[in-house]
């Protein structure tokens, strides 16, 4: 749950909420099957967007590879589900703390710029602003 | 492992996320881990209420009740961390990378409201773990008994890390808040290299001057 719907909830424990907390109720949940259909879009497509950056990383070393990737599945789908739920701390405290704790390599920073470029693709111009934040938290996480 | 095999299995993360790692039954009345296991939230006055009946009971032994019940709880909190990050982690805690062993330790302290806990292997040259432990439940700031306190840590840290390393490692506390520090701190080790340490702390050395002697 969010801050802003967190905070409305509380008022609403103690009077019936105004017009424009109200409204700010609806954009929250106009916001929501918005960010579920991108959610939706990065689950059906999580192949895609992974495939091609594993081809581009192909000459390095397999483990430390699959030990980067690995990380950045977990990024990826932590930050999807942050988005869905527009909250960065849930990101924070479900994934982003585990991230930060991950052995540093130089392949987070490597696969991180090409599978931005790989999302930019397929989420398009529409899509990507809603996954940007939560992926920019995911890359100060592991680009460390 | 390729790809496809990756993105077709969950991908563990942090074990002990907040939200995740403690539920509550209302209906019930439970609290519980992910797992199903039970939690109980125990308020401080019950924690300041055994330890002053304990002392009112059997007076000088306190301490070293106190400790064992930390060991029993050691033996216990041990065998579930294996038993839970070995099947959330899909193998075995000995596979588990130091780093990643810390991170699940330090988060497990932190979710169950033990405090912060801080792990420093700076002394590992002196065969010593120094483990620092910020807003620790069991011990009142500044009531001034003299001696550190926190006996049910001394004995959860000394059966912790005997289990993790598998040799009869002792704990001596060094700093405590009831003294007035702003932390618990310990140091962990085999009993010869912990004996000094031992004697200098029976002597009332400060924490400081123990781990200046320690560095030098």
């Amino acid at each position: 749950m969010n801050g802003t719907v967190r905070q409305l909830l509380n008022t609403a424990e103690q009077r019936y909420l105004e017009a424009a907390e109200q409204q700010q109720l609806w954009q929250q949940f106009h916001g929501l099957t918005n960010r579920l259909t991108v959610y939706e879009h990065i689950r059906t497509q999580e192949a895609q967007i992974f495939r091609p950056v594993t081809r581009q990383v192909a000459s390095a070393d397999e483990g430390a590879v699959l030990a980067a990737l690995r990380d950045w599945v977990g990024a990826l789908r932590g930050a999807a589900l942050a988005m869905v739920l527009d909250d960065p701390e849930f990101f924070d405290q479900r994934v982003g703390q585990w991230l930060r704790s991950r052995p540093s390599s130089p392949l987070h920073g490597t696969l991180g710029q090409l599978l931005q470029a790989q999302l930019q693709t397929v989420l398009g111009a529409q899509e990507w602003p809603l996954l940007a934040p939560y992926w920019d938290q995911a890359q100060r996480c592991l680009c460390r | 492992m390729n790809l496809d095999t990756l993105l077709n299995q969950p991908v563990p993360t942090d074990y002990f996320a907040p939200g995740v790692y403690v539920q509550g039954d209302l209906e019930l009345g439970t609290l519980s881990n992910r797992r199903g296991n039970r939690l109980v939230a125990i308020p401080e006055h019950l924690v300041r209420g055994i330890e002053a009946g304990l002392v009112q009971e059997i007076g000088k032994a306190t301490p070293l009740v106190l400790q064992r019940c930390g060991r029993h709880w050691g033996q216990h909190l041990f065998a579930r961390l294996a038993e839970e990050l070995a099947e959330y982690y899909g193998k075995p805690l000995a596979d588990l990378t130091m780093q990643e062993f810390i991170y699940c330790l330090t988060r497990c302290w932190q979710v169950h409201g033990w405090g912060q806990l801080h792990l420093d292997w700076s002394y590992s040259a002196q065969g010593l773990i120094l483990v620092s432990i910020y807003n620790s439940p069991w011990v009142r700031p500044h009531i001034g008994t003299g001696q550190p306190s926190a006996h049910v840590e001394v004995g959860l840290l000394e059966v912790l890390f005997r289990q993790l390393t598998g040799r009869e490692v002792q704990c001596v506390q060094i700093a405590c808040v009831s003294l007035g520090h702003g932390m618990n701190q310990f140091l962990i080790g085999l009993p010869e290299r912990l004996q000094p340490v031992v004697d200098w702390v029976q002597s009332g050395m400060d924490a400081a001057t123990i781990l200046q002697r320690l560095a030098t």
